[in-house]
This record gives structure tokens, sequence and C-alpha cells, in this order.
């Protein structure tokens, strides 16, 4: 059985959502994720649009830019994450941000996944498909073991400057 | 004249104009790289002096103290008859004094303040040095009882002390003349205090007779001595001057490094969405090609062939920078008339940044001006300018452009011609009501490599070379671009572009400058 296949059978009927400002993504993420998951798409093309979208389609997923205008995807994802309704929706960041730094703030904002562009459609399916698989309580176990790595990266980072000045 | 010709507006237009510029942070770079060589070498004068009179004061200090003591005791002790009396009181004062200045010299270098604490150096010490000889000349005109004997030895001490004094003025001195202003000061006084000494009667007739010997040797030694401390501030100062523009080149090459780390990140985020774009696209026709209707085949190709227009469109950006670098000077001017090239312009907005509603844009030139120059290079300006204009104010506000004929700004005038011959320039202005620009960020739109903190922030895409270029292309073909911008939002910002006029030789151009001439005041 191929990648593809087993992507279609997997979490068909699930809703994402998908908040990105530019169109040439929007429409590749929503495509690769009807065509190749079969998940029904609600897109979004900035942050606040995005959070009015959220509570009128309420989404399985939410698939997230970082930067957007109005309301950026950190603050997005802390909305999403600050409200009891949507507090358990997982939220998968995408975005052309590649830094450390970038991630770690993602993963601090609340995010349970962090991609970064260019992604392939079935990468991209399939990252989303193993978030939508994980129970919540393991969503919430590997997002701290991604954040206390990052962290642990970080201050090794700032070890290795301080020695070198 | 008026004309409207509807531009599809901005996709939103809450962002601020896509202006190159940079944070904060980057803006106080660019302004210290920006000091000038002579400022740096200011700077290091400034703070030599500072620490010298740093290290010379709490010298003095304590020895001007003891000095300031013994004087009292002296004072106290010797039973001076009057004036004497007097003048040793008033010399122990003068001490005091001298201390209580060293001191504050001490705090106003802890404070950072050279001026202050120079004189607070140089005061007492000349003071200290020079004024016992006055005033014991002073008190031997006024009282038969003083004696003349010691005069001889307390002067020629003083004229050794001058030396000392001399030294300290060299030290301190910022410039050469200074120091030769002190050496002529304290000639005189030298003169001036030799003179008397050698003619106090009971001196012998033998002393006076001396002094045309005496006299001309410390000033030659305080001349040699002036000599030799100019010859070394010249040496140190010329050091000091290419240190300085040492540490100014540094600067300058940290802060282009900053800004091309900066430069990469940013490209390198905008690249990687245009080709996630096109590839994605592609490998999505690739893998559901069978299943696809006609219409979802032609809209993926049209987003692949979209995000690789902008790829390209950002790839070429870099390119065109390092080519009009190199090419400069390379380009024939032709005329160009300007209504043709703004309305050209106009339709090459690329319309999927304009989604929301349609746009006014009211073009009032006259048909016949016409510029000098490169038909390419004023249509990408006025497709950078326009674009910037309508992406980033409201979607119900006019976007207008106009031209006419001025006088060439002065300062562009004296930057081409390094004088102030003024000639007559097309000027097309592009005015939009946005948010307008902070004033304080204006000087930074048009370098390369930079962004302003907000555009960081936001959303906005660009690639944060777009004013460059224009300023690039306006330079190229002999004109000048600046904006003006409250920063005041719904007042918008006004861009400037002045352009040269074809020669008089050509006739369709003499013509339109005719033509202009008399449509002008628009």
């Amino acid at each position: 059985m191929t990648e593809r296949e087993q992507l279609d059978g997997r979490q068909a009927s699930k809703t994402v959502l998908v908040v990105d400002d530019n169109d040439d993504l929007l429409s590749l993420i929503a495509e690769s994720l009807r065509k190749l998951g079969h998940y029904t798409v609600v897109t979004a093309r900035d942050g606040a649009e995005g959070l009015e979208r959220y509570f009128e389609a309420r989404p399985d997923c939410v698939v997230i830019d970082v930067k957007m205008p109005k309301l950026d995807g950190y603050q997005l994802v802390k909305a999403l994450r600050g409200d009891p309704d949507s507090s358990a929706t997982p939220l998968v960041i995408l975005t052309a941000m590649v830094q450390d730094k970038d991630q770690l703030a993602g993963f601090l904002s609340g995010a349970d996944e962090y991609l970064t562009k260019p992604i392939g459609p079935l990468e991209l399916v399939r990252a989303i498909s193993d978030v939508l698989g994980r129970s919540e309580a393991e969503r919430r176990q590997r997002q701290q073991a991604l954040l206390e790595h990052l962290e642990r990266q970080e201050r090794q980072e700032q070890q290795e400057r301080g020695e070198g000045n | 004249m008026t004309d409207t010709v509807a531009v599809p507006p901005a996709s939103d237009s809450s962002t601020k104009p896509d202006t190159n510029g940079e944070p904060e942070e980057q803006a106080q770079q660019t302004q210290q790289a920006q000091q000038t060589a002579s400022d740096m070498f200011g700077g290091y004068e400034w703070q030599r002096r500072l620490r010298l009179a740093g290290v010379l004061l709490p010298i003095f200090a304590p020895i001007q103290f003891l000095l300031a003591i013994l004087s009292i005791v002296i004072v106290l002790d010797s039973h001076f008859p009057p004036p004497l009396l007097q003048i040793g009181i008033f010399t122990a004062v003068i001490i005091a004094l001298g201390f209580v200045s060293y001191v504050a010299g001490i705090y106003f270098v802890r404070k950072q303040r050279t001026g202050p604490a120079i004189l607070c150096l140089i005061i007492p010490a000349c003071a200290t040095i020079l004024l016992p000889v006055p005033l014991y000349d002073f008190a031997y005109r006024l009282s038969a009882h003083v004696s003349g004997d010691p005069i001889v030895a307390v002067t020629l001490n003083i004229v050794i002390a001058t030396f000392a004094l001399l030294v300290l003025v060299g030290l301190l001195a910022s410039n050469r003349w200074q120091l030769v202003g002190a050496t002529i000061l304290l000639n005189l006084f030298t003169v001036g205090i030799m003179l008397f000494a050698l003619r106090v009667p009971g001196m012998g007739t033998s002393m006076g007779q001396q002094a045309q010997m005496f006299i001309p040797l410390p000033l030659m030694v305080q001349w040699t001595v002036a000599g030799i401390l100019i010859a070394s501030m010249d040496v140190s100062l010329r050091t000091i001057r290419e240190l300085g523009e040492v540490r100014v080149a540094y600067a300058q090459a940290q802060q282009l490094d900053d800004l091309k780390d900066q430069f990469i990140t940013h490209i390198n985020h905008e690249l990687r969405s245009p080709v996630m774009a096109m590839q994605g696209h592609i490998e999505l026709l690739l893998l559901t090609g069978e299943t696809l209707t006609p219409e979802e085949r032609t809209s993926y190709l049209e987003h692949a062939k979209h995000a690789g227009d902008t790829l390209s469109s950002l790839v070429m950006s870099i390119l065109d920078i390092r080519r009009i670098e190199q090419e400069a000077g390379t380009l024939v001017p032709e005329p160009v008339p300007v209504k043709a090239a703004v309305e050209a312009a106009a339709q090459l907005i690329d319309p999927r940044e304009a989604t929301v509603s349609g746009r006014e844009l009211r073009i009032d030139i006259p048909e016949s001006l016409a510029i000098w120059g490169d038909p390419v290079r004023l249509r990408q300006i006025l497709i950078n300018l326009l674009s910037n204009a309508v992406k980033y104010s409201a979607p119900e506000t006019p976007v207008k452009v106009t031209a006419r004929l001025v006088t060439e700004k002065p300062a562009a005038s004296a930057r081409r011609s390094g004088q102030q011959s003024q000639r007559l320039m097309a000027e097309i202005t592009v005015r939009d009501y946005g948010l307008g620009i902070p004033p304080e960020q204006i000087p930074l739109l048009f370098k390369r490599f930079v962004r302003l903190p907000r555009d960081l922030a936001s959303n906005v895409v660009g690639n944060g070379l777009g004013l460059h270029l224009c300023q690039l292309f306006a330079e190229e073909m002999g004109g000048s671009i600046w904006v003006e911008s409250s920063g005041v939002e719904g007042e918008g910002s006004t861009f400037h572009v002045q352009l040269p006029l074809p020669p008089a030789g050509i006739a369709d151009v003499t013509n339109a400058s005719a033509s202009a001439t008399d449509g002008a005041g628009i």
C-alpha cells in the first residue's frame, strides 16, 4: 500500500482550518488536504478571520501561518489555546520562519506541531494526519518534550556564545 | 486635465508601506556607521584628553593639598612683616583653591565632561606656578622691608617651572595653535619677570647688564619644548585620525555584514513560500492529475506560475542591484512620455495584490511632458511607487499621480554638479492617503538590505529592495527620489521623483517641454 493510499484511508471526514495570507499557499495546502487527505477544508486569510472561522466551523485541526495581518500566528494559537472551547484542538504552525528561536516561540505559544516551509503535499498531509492521530495527552507530552529539547539547546548555545566571548 | 484609471486594490489595507527600512537597533547602527572620520577623530581626542585629565588630577590633587598645608604652616610660623604676610596668606589661599579645583576636576572627569575637567587642571597649575613672582614683585614695590635678594632665585625657579606648564598645556591642547599661543604667553611672562628680577635695585649692575644673556635662553628652551610637543602632537593626531578612519571603516563593514545577515534571513523567508507553492502545486498535479477537472489543473498551474513569477521577480530584484551597480553609466537615454508610462505602470500592478475592491487612481499629467531616460527603468519606478501606494492605503482613498516642470531640487543639483546650478526637471509625484511613514524612519527608506521594524513585524510581502532600486534607477537617469510624510494616519505619503528633461535639440521634446510648462501648476 502506497503512502497516499494509507493517507486516503485515515482521518476522512475530519475538518481542517487553514489560515494563511498567501493565496498560492492557501490553495496548495487546502488542495493537498482535500485531494490527498480527504479532509474538509475551511480557509482564512488572516488571524482574525481564522479565529472567526474556527468558531463557525469547529475544525478538528488548525494549520496556521505565522506572519499574517491583524492577528499573527502566535497570537492566534494563544487565543485558541486560551479559550476552553478551542483549547484541546490540535494546532499546527506552518511557517517560513526556520530559526530555533521561532520554533521555540511557536511551541511556547501552544502549538502542537511546528512545520517549516517548503514542505511537500504528501509530507504535509502525513504530518496533519499524525497530529490528528495523537490523543490530547500524547500531544501535550510531545509538546513538552520538544519544548524542553529546544530550551536545552538554546541554553547550550548561549553557554557556547558566552565561552566564545 | 484629470484622468481616472481603475486600479485593483490591495488585499490588506491595514499594513503600512512596504519600504526598505530597519529595526530600531539597526537604525542606531546606521547612524553610528554614518559618523564621519572627523567625528570619530573628535571622539578619540575627547577621550584622550579626558583620560589624561583623569590620570593627572589624582596626582596633582594630593601634591597641591600638601603644598597648601605647607603654605599655611609657613605663613603661621614665619612671622612675615606686612605686606609679605598678606601676600603669603593670599598665596596659601590660591594654593588651597587649586586643591579644591583639582577635586572638582576629578568630579568632572567622572561625569565625562572634558572641558571643565581640563580647565580645573590648567587654571590652578598656572596660578600655582605663575602667581608667586608677580605677588612677590608686588610686595617688593609696596614695602622697602622686602629684600630683593631672593627674587632672582625665585624667578629662575619659576622660569624652570614654566617648562612643566608648557608640557602640561601641550598634552592637554587639542590643536597646535593652543600650544603656540601658550608658548607666546609664557615667553612674555618669562621676559617680564626676568627683566623685573634682574633690574631690582640691589641686584648689582652686572646682573642687570647680563639680562640680555639670561633672557633668550629660557625662551629658546620654551620654543624647543613647544616644537617637540607640536611634532609629537602631529604624529599622535595623525595616528588617532587614521585609527578613527579604520574604526569608521570597521563599523561600516560590520553594519553591512549585519544588514546582509538580516537580508539573507529575510530573503530566505521570502523564498520559501513561492518555492513551496510552485513545487507543491506541480507535485500535487503529478499525484492527482488523473482525478482533476480541467479547471483544477488550470488553477494549479496558474498558482504554480504565479509562485514562479514571484520567485523570479524576487531573484531579479536581487540581481538587478548587482547589474545596476556594475552597469552604471551604460544607460542610453531617450525621450519617455510620462503620462503613457504612468498609465502603463498602473496596468502592470499585480492584480493578485488587489482583491478587495476597485481603486481610484487620479492621473494629472500634461500629455506632452517627457523625461530623458530609460522607459523600462521609469516604468519600474512607477510600478513600485504605485504598488506601494495602492497596497498600503485604505481601499476607499484615492492615489494621485501628478507631474510638472520644476527647478531641480538644490541638494540633488549640488550633488550632481558640485555647485548650485539648478536645471529644469520633470517632477512626478505619487501621493497616497494611507498610514504614512514615521519621519524618523524616512532616511532609512531607500537603503539596501534593511526593512522597517513594522514591516518585519507584519506580514508585509516584499523583498525590501523596491525603493532602493527606485533610487538607483532615478540616480542612474540623472534624477533623484525622496519622500515626504508626517507619519500621521490618513495623511499618507508623497513620493517625488525628479528626472531630467530631454535635451532642447530634440524636436518633439522641445514641444513637450513647452507644453508642459504651459500645463504646470497641476
